[in-house]
């Protein structure tokens, strides 16, 4: 038995009709123009059942009154009958059109406002603008304004920038910025001079502007005028801010102490793991105590549970014990030794910047002494020296440093 | 009848026309033992589901079989389905 959809789309009746009249009843429908379906004898009875479209019952059933046969109605099936069913749950069907069209609505207002390439620009000065000229969260997307009047908005009001653009994905918009790279700014040019810091032999001498006083291996002092911000000629002298790079050696001692026995934790391998359930800021243990180790590190895990971007607040802390045992430990002297010019070779290093190198490090004297050794050191390092000296007005005009 | 039926018949013939048309006879369309498509029939006289018998416009059609179903029927076509049809009677 196999009735169309579309049948179902517009409502249709399974109807009985019995013995002794069923010929001639077929026979009225035919007349009738009714179309019916599915007719098959019902086995057990002598009685047929058949299938016919709603619009033609409801046509023929006042013909049918003054006539002998009935139709009885086994099962209403389709659409209208759905409808009125659905009549009686008015308001699960209102909700869900309501549903609907709220998502619609929402799916045409901006939620969420993005700013992409701003490094200089602060991000909330950008969305402000943005939000004056109406760009913001809960907008109707409609009423936002043109793209080209947003750019050109966004550029007037930032110098910054080179290039602004406004993108809107879906319920997202997305601002994008370009900022114009400058040339990196230039300092105020005072007149100055390049001068060393510390005393030291000049290796390297490179000058951006300026006229070098120094030359390669020549021993400067403190102070010394490395690069001159004079120059031109004595009836024509030219003031500039002198500019480029000194390198010089520069002679370091220290002095390190390191003790030969020392107590130290070694790790014995085991471990003791402990776990609880994270619930906002609260830890909820179950089932543990302290480990049984002495001494241990302890290493911590936290893992909150995301969905998707969000972080719930639930999540897991887990605590693993690494015992540790005391130990004490003996350098040989020349473990210590080599430990002693490490530890001197990064305190250098730290005091001075990155550029730095060490030319030379020797060992100038060592001494053992009850348990410690004592070892100082000496350091040829090879650091950028110039510092900058700026050329007061009203002082002398001479190549040298006042007072020197 | 029969004297105006020889020639409506040559004259469909000629004309190509379908004689089911001009003839105003009941035309059949079987599919295997299983399905019968009338078309121009005059209504139903007796249905069960073992014999289906047809009124046409000159005598009947009996259908005899097995588990016979009147898929469609409007008008003056019929669509029967059945799990085996055995015979079809043309009677007066």
């Amino acid at each position: 038995m196999v009735t169309w959809w579309w049948q179902w789309l517009l409502g249709y009746l399974v109807c009985k009709i019995k013995k002794g009249e069923r010929e001639e009843l077929i026979n009225f429908l035919l007349q009738e123009g009714v179309e019916i379906w599915d007719l098959h004898e019902h086995p057990d009875t002598g009685t047929i059942v058949f299938c016919l479209s709603l619009a033609d019952y409801r046509r023929i059933l006042r013909k049918m009154k003054p006539l002998p046969f009935r139709i009885q109605i086994l099962d209403k099936r389709g659409l209208p009958f759905y409808l009125l069913q659905a009549q009686k749950r008015k308001w699960f069907w209102a909700g869900s059109l309501l549903f609907v069209l709220l998502l619609y609505v929402f799916s045409q207002m901006i939620w969420q406002v993005e700013v992409i390439g701003n490094e200089i620009i602060p991000e909330e000065e950008l969305l402000q603008v943005a939000g004056q000229l109406g760009l913001k969260k809960g907008v109707f997307r409609q009423r936002l304004p043109g793209n080209e009047q947003m750019q050109s908005e966004l550029l007037s009001r930032f110098e910054q920038l080179s290039w602004a653009g406004v993108e809107i994905k879906g319920t997202k918009a997305v601002i994008r910025v370009v900022e114009s790279k400058h040339p990196e700014e230039r300092q105020l040019e005072n007149p100055r001079h390049l001068v060393a810091a510390k005393s030291a032999v000049v290796k390297e001498i490179f000058v951006e502007k300026g006229k070098a006083m120094v030359t390669r291996n020549q021993r400067v002092k403190k102070g010394q005028i490395l690069i001159s911000g004079i120059m031109g000629y004595e009836a024509k002298p030219q003031i500039v801010s002198a500019k480029g790079t000194v390198k010089g050696l520069v002679w370091y001692e220290t002095t390190v102490t390191i003790p030969l026995v020392q107590k130290q934790f070694r790790l014995t391998g085991e471990t003791e793991k402990r776990t609880s359930l994270l619930i906002g800021n609260h830890a909820f243990t179950f089932f543990s105590k302290k480990p049984a180790f002495d001494h241990y590190k302890l290493e911590e895990h936290v893992w909150h549970w995301t969905l998707g971007p969000w972080k719930i607040p639930v999540g897991l802390y887990e605590r693993v014990y690494y015992e540790k045992v005391p130990h004490t430990k003996t350098y040989p002297q020349k473990e210590a030794l080599e430990l002693a010019k490490e530890r001197a070779r990064k305190e250098i290093l730290h005091q001075l910047d990155e550029k730095a190198e060490i030319f030379m490090e020797k060992v100038l004297q060592q001494d053992l002494d009850s348990g410690t050794l004592k070892v100082k050191l000496y350091y040829e390092v090879l650091e950028e020296i110039a510092k900058e000296q700026p050329i007061l007005p009203g002082g002398s005009m001479s190549g040298k440093a006042p007072g020197e | 009848m029969s004297r105006w039926s020889g020639l409506k018949r040559r004259l469909g013939m000629v004309l190509e026309i379908p004689q089911s048309t001009l003839l105003n006879v009941p035309r059949v369309t079987m599919i295997g033992a299983y399905q019968v498509y009338i078309e121009n029939h005059r209504g139903v006289l007796e249905f069960t589901s073992g014999r289906l018998r047809l009124r046409l416009p000159a005598g009947q059609l009996q259908i005899n079989g097995e588990g016979l179903v009147i898929r469609r029927i409007i008008r003056e076509e019929i669509f029967v389905e059945g799990e085996r049809i055995g015979s079809l009677t043309f009677m007066e």
